[in-house]
């Protein structure tokens, strides 16, 4: 029987392939998604430029709904450092390393990929392992956005296995992961990615399609892709594209609470290493008179922002930085002194803000003491929102 | 003394300077063979002033030629690539996101070799010597002239492109060989990219930087020659006959850094008023902002230091469009108002033939700069541009509406630019200066220096020796303080072995990025130092 016959309940199925433009867009939605993390997309989208025009690959986007319950379906992913990206590029085999090796392992055939987490590069890699071992792309994520620590994943909060697991590198060297919590497998993985130099793939959390169903954050490839194309079209027709993000993030359900914290000028930034993390501090200033600031602490990525100490906004929900003009995305590594900023907050879909998911990602996960309240609430009566009066509620 | 030359796609300006203060300025037309518009300009210059050509102690050349040539894809060689990487980096080979005409005149060369350093210093794959001697065969074969070589974390270690290149040279004696080590910084695809365009163009650049050496012999200049670059200041002419690239964007830098010595302002806004454009950019401590995003040259992406600039379209020659005959000169005041908000200014202008088409000049084309006149005619006569007469017909409503509107643009303009709340100075250089009168919301007062129409060469003429660095550095293998000094004291030494003068060198900018997740505390640190210039004193 044919590999997708396998994946797809072949009645509903919605099958679409991706073009480069799609891809471009996509790019933008995953950084900002990123909430300030989650690595630079650059590189990644040139591997797709490269498979879509030298390779002549397809890439098909399926939903969550034309899995089969019974499809083996992997969620993928690169773990370590995003400064090595900038330098060393991968092979574009390192994710058919780790698929292969995990068939074995199973003794079944993997059906469709999926991103681990649909925020920075990692929204993309797995349209290039899709590509290249010719099965779909499913439409959803495991995160929503982009977090620093592997656990930190609707499977895990619904108690599924992490394991077995395969790391890999550009030389087919992979190493197959049992643990027996789940927590395990994101401290052995950061350690095997310095090893393997900065960096790794990881396939992990091996899921039926009526897991992923079940499970799954849906839809947001296509919210990425969404967030890119509305900010093209707001930039072509020099309309605010920064706007459009808003309009359009308003249409969906888990993101429509979208606000507008602060615009200003980056002021300070503060960086160290903790435990093998970038942990830090943005101070924005705002340009007008009154001279209000924003601070905004990070994990890899934001965590928390507090205006003149008043919290607006923390995570699970997203905070990212926008470039008051384009809407491109300032991630945190290519933050600088001088730039000018607006500093956007959404709210995430409500499974990541549950009780059982604080525990995992909440804000005490940080060592933030503060109990988690949604950005809909710390900014509900706030009269300084953003177009059309904030956010919808 | 010495002199300041602006090579650009139009004009040749040029100054003549003695220690800090300009003598003389001339304007020539840029020549196709580019050395004769550059001689006519010197020569003005010495016959007018009366001074020997021995008393020239040096000459600085700022020109877009190299820029120009790989935008318009003219004079490029073809170019052999050597990525030491493999197997790391196969799905984003070399060139990959080029344009296509660009990559069709550099040629598909490319040789994915094993090599390259992991962030720690570790090897990805040993340096394979056979491995390259049969690349360097082959492009021995295919007689090509030109290689650019780059590798995995060159930054940290240089050892593998250098062993690279010394097999390649024993293979093909006198080939033009680039190092992305020698161009810096960190990113693989952006430095790859500016190494490649750089080899692209080393024959070129021997070409003309002997034109103009031999141009300046001929009208006895003996002096040392040297070339303004992206970040401000200079090098030799035998360094950009390796590295032209350096040279790249020169032309915004120079009207910057000429704009803070003419005006004597050290912090503000630049508005380079040209015929078609006016560039903004910021001035920040004497030197420009540069810019926080990668820079694309001629549609390909590099990791160079550019100035910060916002181009808009408007310039002294720029057209007025108005959408009903006449609007421009009616009394009827009611349909001004009505269709003023229809009137486009710009894109398209009549360039350098302003002095030709505009009305004020006696033309028939409605220009930004007739309007100007209009509404200024004393700063207009104070400037000398044009007959006012010859626009008294236009309606004073008209002109003070299009004038509110090229105010509008320019003043939201320097406002996204600006770094700070509050007024800033506003200083105006280029031909079009006219355009804006003496004041600007945003602007603290609007400063229009004298020799403001040749910025560029005196920005030329006055730039200073730097030295950069830019590594990674590890904080567990030695402190922070040791690495910091360690990169300024390099960049400082960079800069004296450039030309500066010891005891002037000062670091002018210093850069930490922790790069997140790696152990060890890796850290890349920029570093720049400036000097005065010997011959500047």
């Amino acid at each position: 029987m044919n590999r997708n016959t396998v994946a797809l309940n072949v009645e509903n199925h919605t099958d679409m392939k991706l073009d480069l433009q799609a891809i471009r867009d996509m790019a933008l939605g995953c950084s900002f998604l990123g909430a300030g993390g989650g690595s630079s997309t650059y590189a990644t989208e040139l591997q797709l430029l490269q498979a879509l025009e030298r390779d002549y690959a397809d890439i098909r986007l399926i939903s969550t709904a034309d899995l089969a319950d019974d499809a083996l379906v992997v969620p993928c992913g690169w773990t370590g450092a995003p400064g090595v990206l900038k330098e060393k590029c991968p092979n574009g085999s390192e994710g058919i390393t780790g698929l292969t090796k995990l068939e074995e392992v199973m003794g079944r055939e993997v059906s469709a990929v999926f991103p681990m987490e649909i925020g920075g590069q990692n929204g993309l890699s797995p349209l290039l392992i899709a590509a290249k071992k010719g099965i779909p792309v499913v439409d959803c994520d495991g995160m929503g956005r982009a977090f620093p620590q592997g656990q930190m994943v609707v499977f895990n909060i619904y108690g599924c296995s992490a394991t077995p697991a395969v790391i890999s590198d550009e030389h087919g060297n992979c190493i197959t992961i049992e643990t027996t919590h789940n927590n395990a497998l994101e401290k052995l993985t950061r350690q095997i990615a310095i090893g393997m130099g900065g960096r790794c793939h990881k396939v992990s959390y091996p899921l039926s399609g009526s897991q992923v169903k079940a499970y799954a954050v849906k839809g947001t490839l296509s919210l990425a892709r969404g967030i890119g194309r509305e900010v093209r079209y707001a930039r072509s027709t020099h309309e605010d594209p920064v706007q459009a993000l808003f309009g359009y993030l308003r249409t969906t359900s888990d993101y429509r609470h979208v606000f507008l914290l602060f615009e200003g000028k980056i002021v300070d930034i503060q960086r160290s290493f903790q435990n093998g993390f970038s942990v830090g501090k943005v101070i924005v200033e705002s340009f007008g008179p009154e001279k209000r600031t924003m601070a905004v602490e990070f994990k890899n990525e934001f965590l928390i922002a507090r205006e003149n100490g008043r919290t607006k906004a923390m995570v699970p929900d997203i905070i990212s930085f926008v470039d008051r003009g384009t809407a491109d995305v300032v991630s945190i590594e290519n933050i600088k002194y001088g730039q000018r900023v607006k500093v956007v907050a959404a709210s995430i879909a409500p499974l990541l803000r549950s009780e059982k998911a604080l525990n995992i990602l909440g804000p005490r996960v940080f060592d933030i003491e503060e109990t988690y309240i949604p950005v809909e609430k710390l900014n509900a009566n706030d009269s300084s929102d953003y177009f059309d009066g904030g956010g919808i509620n | 003394m010495r002199i300041g030359v602006d090579v650009g796609g139009t004009n040749t300006d040029a100054v003549l300077m003695d220690g800090r203060s300009i003598i003389c300025a001339y304007k020539a037309s840029t020549t196709y063979d580019l050395t004769s518009g550059i001689l006519e300009a010197i020569e003005y210059l010495l016959d007018n002033i009366g001074i020997e050509s021995s008393a020239i102690e040096s000459v600085m050349i700022g020109t877009t030629h190299f820029t120009n040539a790989l935008i318009e894809r003219n004079g490029l060689l073809e170019v052999a690539v050597i990525r030491l990487a493999s197997p790391s980096g196969h799905s984003v080979v070399p060139k990959v996101s080029w344009p296509e005409d660009l990559v069709s005149a550099i040629g598909d060369h490319t040789y994915l070799l094993p090599g390259g350093y992991e962030f720690d210093g570790r090897e990805i794959t040993p340096f394979d010597e056979e491995a390259v001697r049969r690349a360097a065969k082959d492009i021995s074969q295919k007689g090509l002239k030109t290689v650019a070589i780059s590798s995995v974390y060159a930054s940290i270690n240089q050892e593998m492109e250098n062993r690279a290149a010394t097999i390649v040279r024993q293979e093909n004696p006198g080939i033009y060989i680039t190092l992305s080590s020698d161009i810096g910084g960190v990113g693989l695809i952006e430095r790859e990219n500016a190494t490649i365009m750089n080899a692209s163009c080393t024959e070129l650049a021997c070409r003309v930087v002997k034109a103009f050496g031999e141009a300046l012999k001929k009208i006895d200049i003996i002096a040392p020659v040297y070339f303004s670059q992206n970040d401000g200041t200079l090098i030799s002419g035998e360094l950009v006959e390796r590295f032209p690239i350096f040279t790249f964007a020169s032309g915004p830098t120079n009207s910057i850094r000429g704009a803070a010595f003419l005006s004597g302002v050290e912090d503000g806004i630049v508005m380079d008023i040209g015929g078609t454009t006016c560039d903004v950019g910021v001035l920040q401590k004497g030197f420009p902002r540069e810019s926080c995003f990668d820079v694309d040259i001629g549609g390909v992406r590099t990791n160079f230091r550019m100035p910060d600039i916002l181009a808009i379209g408007i310039g002294g020659g720029s057209r007025i469009h108005c959408p009903i005959e006449n609007l421009a000169s009616t009394e009827r005041t009611a349909e001004v108002s009505a269709f003023l908000e229809d009137v486009q200014i710009g894109p398209d202008s009549v360039g350098h033939d302003l002095m030709i088409h505009g009305l004020v000049f006696g033309g028939d084309t409605l220009t930004t700069t007739d309007i100007s006149v209009a509404a200024n005619p004393t700063l207009a006569k104070e400037l000398g541009i044009g007959e006012s007469e010859r626009v008294q017909h236009l309606s004073p409503i008209f002109v003070s509406g299009v004038r509110a509107k090229i105010r509008g643009i320019c003043g939201d303009t320097v406002d996204r630019m600006k770094t700070e709340a509050g007024d800033v100075p506003v200083i105006l250089v280029g031909g079009g200066h006219i355009l804006l009168g003496h004041d600007l919301p945003g602007a603290s007062q609007m400063i229009r220096p004298r020799y403001a129409e040749v910025a560029n060469a005196v920005g030329a003429a006055i730039a200073q020796i730097g030295g950069v660095v830019d590594k990674i550095y590890s904080y567990q293998e030695q402190s922070r303080e040791s690495a910091l000094d360690q990169a300024k004291q390099e960049a400082i030494e960079a800069a004296l072995q450039a030309g500066g003068t010891a005891g002037t060198a000062r670091i002018v900018d210093v850069e930490e990025i922790p790069m997140a997740y790696v152990p060890g505390e890796s850290v890349r640190i920029k570093v720049k130092a400036v000097a005065e210039l010997k011959s500047n004193e």
